[in-house]
């Protein structure tokens, strides 16, 4: 070991030994957040709006950096979750944050204790499939080294369950599976008899139908979505593998105190694809109950008397019946150009009967979801679209980063970074949406190659205390993260005017350096931490310093 | 050896070695295929996808770029870009099409944002006397598509809130050009010189086809074969059209000639899209040749080639849409070059075309 590394090492232990000290022994002892499902609630705003430690005036190099980090066995597309004041059997109360990774592993760490390298406890729920197989576009590249636990898992506190689909394989080549999990928080025990294998057949003639029926194929199908949990209820959605066919999109509820199967929705049962990506945003659900999602490529009868739903928003009820859609009035452009409508996660705009979503078209569209719109040929009806991402860049305007949503004393914002531009912030005036930016970012989202995937992101916020609104992104460094492993960089911003940098992870590299970017993943805020994922096989957890933490 | 010098000799060898190959040199790849002087005519505003960028048989370009926080439509010119300005209160302005009298339409946007749905949108032409906002077919939109050198301007206008009709104007005023029966939606996206013009128009069934006015008269062009949908984006001086439909395997580019609609076939993976075509049957467009990544093609004498193998290899630009082809063999593209924005290239043939116009044309 060099000298210098030796330094490195000895300043991380005697940080971490500090920092156990001053912050693993004094966990916040007021009402604590949690954030148990991806983008932290099922509208998906992506708000933490109970920060009490980071503020604007905390968050800089001087203050603010990496405290620790902590080892697993594999890429962690899935957003880590946290739930404070965990018992633990044998271990008392922690604070916990639940980490599940490619390798189908699933790991509890303590959250706040530098020193606590150890898990709290750990499971291993099968061998995952390697990537690299054959595809409608040759080898998946998509995905590097292996395919396990893609899907962020959905905590329920009133049972202290964790669900979890992996994606496992009895031998090469397969066959494969993907199964339901529900896993003690305090214990990472199978509850519930679980698992459960996932799979559903419905009537249809679609592409690959047999005899009428369709069946999920676990060959095929892709559980890209984040698990969504409501009312007592958990709903797996898919995709596909580079658009191998046949596959559809599929959502299919169960029943989350038995595992049975209660409900199933096929987005293309008369025709092809349609599939369910969004960038690993889960389903949506509305103040309304009902279900929300977004549609890539395929076919899109249902405009004419058809039951296909391709680049399309989707309303369904809590049973998974279809209740309305929007199609945009170019979806054959879409189709033709490869712009899937569905490359993210849809926003539901808390306290209004509104959501909101794009693409690969970099153009967002609010929607009533009383009345979606449908498909009009003659214009889109819909509530608002614009032009949001790249109007004054080139490149690929495609959105993969669900908007996010904060209301606070400046006013309510939604916020997005799409691929090749600025990370923007458009004011909401509890109707519509500035179509020119309030604020954005000083710098652009890497142009390299294909600029993928974009800025992926989180606020924190004390309430709507001024000065305390931080929007967090996690961006490639300076590559194109579309086939490749790239180093990444997380960014802190004033929620309030984005041209305002707060931190990043590169100011001080040789402390804070993220390592490689969790492609897809936008950070976890909860109690003073911020926890972002990797492909460096570790957790990497930042916070305020001991100096500042004093 | 200069790369394009390369390929000048390599064609040279061909045309020497062809009558000794005989049929051998049917299989021979694109040795027949030109290659091409790379013009960089800057950096695009890349309003939505597909930004359309106009060429003249004389080499011209219409285009947008950004002016400020707003785009404007642009005029290339033998190595010089003019900004068209705007129109006073629509602070955007985006080119679509240009004749060959450097007549240049396209729609401009009352939003600061050029596309807003909260604000309207006026089809423009650009002449000798300025930029004019045209009218409308009674709704609040309009956007001209396509200009011949006649001045006759086609394109898309609201009729009510909820209804949009293909328009044409060889004036001030627009003229409904109608829809398919029972069908509720067209739009003409382009207009040969004898005014025919080309676009799309939904059935009964909400089901869009590419259609063709001849004589103001619509006609369903039909789609591929196992296809349902299809958009005809171009119309040259024969009357032949080009754009994209379903297909049994997904969406391809078509070319239609002669009440035949032929499949042009795709570079690696669908789908792909044709959006010009010249008097030749030349057509340009993009495909996918990845999960992810679309290259623009050239389609010519039966054969589709990625125009980036058309170029020199050390250029440093990946051509990934071809947007327009004249008459005279140049193509315009969208293209980047790495950690670059969008730029539009001018590709040049660096010999001259072995067809002549009319020629005939294998299928």
């Amino acid at each position: 070991m060099s000298p210098q590394r030796i330094a490195a090492s000895i300043h991380f232990w005697i940080t971490a030994a500090v920092s156990s000290m001053l912050l693993g022994a004094a966990a916040p002892v007021w009402s604590q957040v949690s954030v148990l499902t991806h983008h932290n609630d099922n509208l998906r705003t992506g708000t933490n709006s109970g920060e009490k430690i980071l503020s604007t005036k905390n968050v800089n190099v001087n203050t603010f950096g990496k405290i620790f980090t902590r080892s697993v066995d594999g890429q962690i597309y899935a957003q880590p979750l946290y739930v404070p004041k965990v018992s633990i059997p044998d271990h008392g109360k922690h604070n916990v944050v639940y980490v599940a990774t490619m390798h189908d592993s699933v790991y509890a760490f303590d959250a706040d204790d530098p020193a606590a390298s150890e898990p709290l406890w750990h499971v291993n729920l099968g061998t995952p499939r390697p990537s690299g197989f054959d595809t409608r576009y040759g080898p998946l590249r998509d995905i590097r080294g292996e395919i396990g636990i893609l899907p962020t898992p959905v905590i329920d506190p009133k049972t202290k369950t964790i669900y979890v689909a992996a994606y496992t394989q009895d031998g090469a080549p397969g066959p494969y599976h993907w199964k339901l999990h529900a896993l003690d928080i305090t214990t990472g025990s199978e509850k519930f008899s679980g698992p459960i294998e996932i799979g559903a057949t419905i009537p249809g003639t679609g592409d690959g139908n047999v005899g009428g029926v369709l069946t999920f194929n676990p060959t095929l199908q892709n559980l890209r979505p984040a698990l969504t949990l409501a009312a007592g209820v958990v709903y797996v959605a898919s995709a596909s593998f580079a658009d191998t066919n046949p596959y559809h999109g599929w959502v299919i509820g169960y029943d989350a105190s038995s595992l049975a199967q209660v409900s199933v929705f096929n987005t293309s049962p008369d025709g092809d694809e349609a599939g369910l990506w969004m960038a690993g945003e889960g389903m949506t659900v509305g103040s309304d109950g009902n279900l929300y999602c977004l549609t890539g490529n395929g076919a899109s009868t249902i405009r004419s008397g058809g039951a296909s739903y391709g680049e399309a928003f989707v309303k369904l009820s809590p049973k998974l019946l279809p209740l309305d859609y929007f199609m945009p009035s170019n979806a054959d452009a879409l189709n033709a150009g490869d712009t899937d409508l569905g490359a993210a996660g849809v926003l539901a705009i808390p306290g209004k009967k509104l959501v909101i979503s794009g693409g690969k078209e970099g153009i967002l569209y609010l929607l009533n979801t009383n009345k979606m719109g449908k498909y009009n040929a003659g214009g889109d009806d819909v509530v608002q679209e614009w032009q949001a991402i790249n109007t004054s860049q080139s490149g690929s305007h495609h959105v993969h980063g669900t908007p996010i949503y904060y209301s606070g004393a400046s006013g309510a914002h939604l916020y997005v970074w799409g691929e090749n531009d600025y990370l923007r912030a458009f004011s909401f005036n509890g109707d519509t949406f500035n179509t020119t930016a309030s604020s954005k970012s000083t710098m652009l989202a890497p142009q390299i190659n294909s600029g993928m995937p974009g800025g992926f992101l989180s606020i924190s916020a004390n309430g709507g205390a001024a000065g305390t609104a931080i929007v967090w992104a996690s961006t490639p460094y300076e590559a194109d993260a579309q086939h490749d492993t790239v180093t990444g960089i997380l960014r802190a911003f004033d929620a309030n005017d984005l041209s305002k940098e707060l931190w990043n992870s590169s100011q001080n590299a040789e402390r804070d350096a993220i390592g490689n970017l969790a492609k897809y993943n936008p950070p976890t805020v909860a109690n003073g931490k911020v926890y972002a994922a990797t492909f460096s096989n570790a957790l990497v957890v930042y916070g305020l310093l001991p100096a500042a933490a004093k | 050896m200069h790369i394009s010098q390369i390929y000048h000799h390599r064609r040279l060898l061909f045309a020497l070695a062809t009558p000794l190959l005989g049929v051998t040199s049917l299989l021979t790849p694109t040795l027949a295929a030109p290659s091409y002087h790379i013009t960089d005519l800057g950096r695009l505003a890349d309003v939505t996808e597909g930004a359309a960028i106009g060429l003249s048989n004389s080499g011209d370009v219409a285009l947008t770029v950004m002016a400020g926080s707003h785009a404007h439509a642009a005029y290339w010119r033998q190595g010089r870009l003019k900004d068209l300005g705007q129109v006073s209160g629509y602070p955007n302005s985006i080119a679509f099409a240009l004749n060959e009298h450097h007549v240049v339409v396209g729609w401009t946007s009352a939003g600061d944002n050029p596309v807003d749905s909260m604000a309207a949108t006026r089809a423009f032409v650009r002449d000798a006397r300025g930029m004019r906002i045209l009218g409308t077919l009674g709704g609040r939109d309009s956007r001209a598509l396509g200009v011949n050198n006649a001045g006759r301007i086609v394109g898309v206008s609201n009729v009510d809130a909820h209804t949009r009709h293909a328009f044409v104007a060889d004036g001030a005023t627009l003229k409904d050009l109608g829809v398919l029966p029972g069908g509720r939606f067209s739009a003409a996206y382009a207009v040969n010189a004898a005014g025919d013009a080309a676009g799309v128009a939904d059935t009964p069934l909400h089901i869009n086809h590419p259609v063709i006015w001849r004589h103001g008269k619509i006609q369903d062009l039909g789609t591929l074969p196992g296809g349902g949908s299809g958009s005809a984006l171009a119309i040259n001086a024969r009357g032949d059209a080009a754009g994209y439909s379903e297909a049994e395997d997904g969406i391809h580019a078509f070319l239609y000639r002669q009440g035949r609609m032929t499949d042009l076939g795709v570079l690696r993976y669908d789908p792909s899209m044709a959006n010009s075509l010249n008097d030749r049957d030349e057509v340009v467009g993009s495909s996918n040749v990845s999960a992810h990544g679309r290259h623009a093609f050239l389609w010519r004498n039966g054969r589709m080639d990625d125009l980036n193998d058309l170029i020199p290899q050390d250029s440093g630009w990946t051509l990934s849409e071809g947007c327009a082809i004249n008459n005279a063999g140049q193509i315009v593209c969208i293209a980047s070059s790495k950690g670059e924005p969008n730029h539009a290239l001018l590709l040049t043939p660096t010999v001259n075309r072995p067809l002549p116009l009319g020629g005939k044309i294998k299928g």
